[in-house]
């Protein structure tokens, strides 16, 4: 099988795509399309053939070489040892947003200075003894990071005087919820490289999907968040998680980022049925709508000179892993255990044991190295269930946590789910409108 | 940046892959982060 070219088909004729060359096609001659399935039937493609099939074509003079994905790039150091951590500083929130993943609110725990402390200690001592050049501390949830303030805030410090004085660079990122109060924010993005804001759209949308805990309106304050960040020309994410309750309004509400936050970057996720999902009312959109709805936003997007983006197809990024799951993450939890997911952080999560690798002892770390071996080898695993898959090199076999659950089925051996429909789509349709066929 | 080339029965556009490498690939915000690497 090639997997270099891939012919998809559809309504106009068949679109011929090229990923690792950067060249895509729109053939409606029958005969040169016989001709190129002849041609991709072997392992390796005889390029000069194909100009021969189409002599339009300029091959560009540099390509992503084919070999870098075949390489052994998952196999990593032996042992593993991690040198960027995550800390969950709590599973506390003062939201209830109605699809949380990780139902925050309900589990109350805090992460003890010392744990954080631990944590950076030993990803120091990793990093130095790898000679890395940087090291990145990224604040997740769980919960809400900044609601455990006193930790957040010594953890970063501390962080960055010791990476400083270790000759190394320190890169401190959060994702946020964004309901800190001005004077904190104000401390916390002088200290950062990255701030993603999860940020729903106006005011009806933004306090349906993301109420304050005793209920209420959360708008007010992340839209000031915004403001500020804004304003200050802080280069920040808004990170928007789309629900059948606001796709159908995605374009207005690019409209209304685009108008308002002038440094953002704003990021379109599809929800996943999962967590809070299960005893509130959120539902994925459908997939078809997902689609249309997500090309209309861009337009509306590059009217303003500004791109969307969508965590599974990004046509320039080419990746051989979704995320870092498989190399693994190092996420600390409030309670000391190790786990390669964010999404995965309750002991008592079905897919726990497969990525939950890791816990405290004293003032290191035990990794269960048989369990990492597990999780770089479940990466290979995606990548041949997706051979076939024009998209294989944008998604890289997309998220493993929604890969493994029972909302995915097996289809034509490419392991297909509903977000699998939707990078297909977001891909067909950005190939259209690559070659003029979209307005 | 290539030309596009429209013959009647074929239209070619180019795009500009590029692979993520690096640490950045071992990080777990990389699918939505904007960051341009940090080596």
């Amino acid at each position: 099988m090639n997997r270099q070219i891939f012919i998809i088909n559809d309504d106009f004729g068949s679109i011929v795509f090229a990923p690792l060359k950067g060249i895509v096609l729109r053939v409606k001659d029958q005969k040169k399309l016989e001709q190129l399935q002849r041609l991709i039937t072997p392992d390796i493609i005889d390029w000069q053939k194909f100009l021969g099939i189409f002599p339009e074509i300029i091959l560009p003079s540099k390509e992503v070489p084919i070999k870098k994905f075949e390489s052994t790039f998952l196999a990593g150091t032996e042992p593993f040892t991690p040198v960027s951590v995550s800390l969950f500083t709590t599973f506390d929130c003062n939201l209830r947003c109605i699809y949380c993943y990780s139902e925050a609110g309900q589990r109350k725990d805090k992460m003890s200075w010392q744990l954080a402390k631990n944590a950076i200690d030993f990803v120091i001592g990793n990093a130095l003894n790898q000679q890395k050049k940087a090291i990145v501390l990224e604040f997740h949830g769980g919960g809400e990071p900044t609601y455990n303030w006193p930790v957040l805030r010594q953890a970063i410090t501390y962080f960055q005087e010791k990476v400083t004085s270790s000759g190394l660079k320190p890169l401190v990122k959060i994702t946020s919820n964004g309901t800190l109060n001005i004077d904190k924010l104000d401390w916390l993005v002088r200290q950062i490289n990255g701030y993603c804001l999860s940020f729903d759209g106006y005011k009806d949308i933004q306090d349906l999907q993301r109420p304050l805990k005793k209920g209420g309106s959360s708008f007010k304050r992340v839209y000031a968040t915004a403001r500020f960040l804004s304003e200050k020309g802080i280069k920040f994410i808004i990170r928007v998680t789309v629900t059948r309750i606001n796709v159908m309004q995605l374009p207005q509400m690019v409209k209304f980022f685009c108008e308002n936050f002038n440094n953002s970057i704003i990021d379109l996720e599809p929800l996943y049925y999962c967590g809070r999902c299960v005893t509130s009312s959120a539902i994925p959109p459908s997939p078809d709508i997902f689609v249309e709805q997500f090309m209309k936003a861009n337009l509306v997007a590059a009217s303003y000179n500004k791109e969307i983006s969508f965590s599974g197809f990004n046509l320039n990024k080419l990746r051989r892993a979704f995320c870092g799951v498989t190399y693994p993450n190092f996420i600390v939890l409030p309670n000391g255990y190790i786990t390669a997911c964010t999404e995965i952080s309750d002991l008592q999560n079905p897919l726990a044991d497969l990525f939950i690798y890791g816990k405290q002892n004293g003032q290191s770390f035990n990794l269960d190295q048989d369990k990492i071996r597990q999780l770089k080898s479940l990466g290979k695993k995606v990548q041949q269930d997706c051979q076939d898959c024009f998209c294989q090199y944008h998604c890289a076999g997309d998220c493993l946590v929604k890969k493994f659950t029972p909302q995915s089925e097996k289809k034509n051996s490419i392991f297909m789910s509903e977000r699998c429909l939707i990078i297909r789509g977001i891909a067909k349709e950005t190939l259209k409108t690559l070659l003029g066929e979209r307005r | 940046m290539r030309e596009k080339a429209t013959p009647e029965s074929v239209v070619v556009a180019y795009f500009d892959p590029k692979l993520v490498e690096g640490d950045c690939e071992a990080c777990q915000c990389a699918p939505y982060c904007a960051c341009e690497g940090y080596e």
